[in-house]
């Protein structure tokens, strides 16, 4: 791990009150879920078609988002 | 900052509502999502059925209630007045509102005697919503809620017999006189 980012993940883990570890392990957990939460839509969008630009500006809107036609 | 489902959101997946499903994929990029077992609870009724919701909920972290939360949620609900209260408690408004951050101010209402009614609104005026866990910004993006219902049947289409549920604070629910047919107490 290259030092600086042993650095940040130090500092990032104490602020949260965590070992380093628990941290890393919190990390890849969220990346691991972060992809399947990618193939379960990739999923969705295969069978039922992908959500349409007009489906992700309402959904930006819900969110409070600026519209993605904006922000393109 | 984590986003956080209710239950609402749990049913609009497992109908495949796109709005919540393009939600989800501005969401995929930005924070990583949570949801609380007790949600999972209101919403998972048979994997068989549900695969959509099942292949998304694994993509999703799940957080345990700790012991006191329920009081710390249904405290305040308390402050409500009948009316909102009665059509579902806006948790992660309310956690705002008192301050009260994290997971546990944006579950649904969980006193430690719950009344979980499976009725079909007579009107669906949208489900589903996504909240912020952390943060001063607003946090109901949309909320979830019925106009009204008049009875509450079973399902009767072989469905999992997954609806949108209405959470009652117990006091309250004493009061709410066509329920008690399909009333059904659990203990969280």
């Amino acid at each position: 791990m290259p030092p600086e980012l042993g650095a940040g993940a130090r500092q990032t883990a104490a602020r949260h009150g965590t070992s380093v570890s628990t941290w890393l392990t919190e990390a890849a957990a969220d990346k691991l879920r972060n992809e399947l939460l990618g193939n379960a839509l990739d999923e969705w969008e295969a069978e039922d078609g992908a959500f349409t630009e007009a489906e992700l500006d309402e959904a930006a809107s819900r969110l409070g988002l600026a519209p993605r036609s904006e922000v393109a | 900052m984590n986003a956080v489902l209710d239950a609402g959101a749990l049913v609009a997946i497992d109908r495949r509502d796109r709005l919540i499903g393009a939600q989800l994929a501005l969401q995929l990029r930005a924070t990583p999502l949570r949801v609380s077992s007790a949600v999972v609870a209101k919403a998972w009724r048979d994997g068989r059925r549900q695969a959509t919701l099942a292949r998304v909920l694994a993509g999703v972290g799940r957080e345990a209630l700790a012991k006191d939360d329920g009081n710390r949620i249904g405290e305040p609900l308390a402050r409500f007045p009948p009316l909102r209260t009665r059509h579902r408690p806006l948790p992660a408004e309310m956690a705002r509102d008192l301050d009260v951050h994290g997971l546990p101010g944006l579950l649904a209402g969980v006193p430690l005697w719950v009344m979980v009614c499976h009725c079909e609104p007579r009107y669906s005026a949208g489900y589903g919503r996504m909240a912020d866990g952390i943060g001063p910004e607003p946090a109901v993006r949309r909320t979830a809620c019925s106009s009204g219902f008049s009875s509450c049947p079973r399902p009767a289409d072989g469905s999992a017999g997954l609806r949108e549920e209405h959470w009652w604070h117990p006091v309250l629910a004493c009061a709410s006189p066509p329920m008690e047919p399909c009333l059904e107490t659990a203990r969280v």
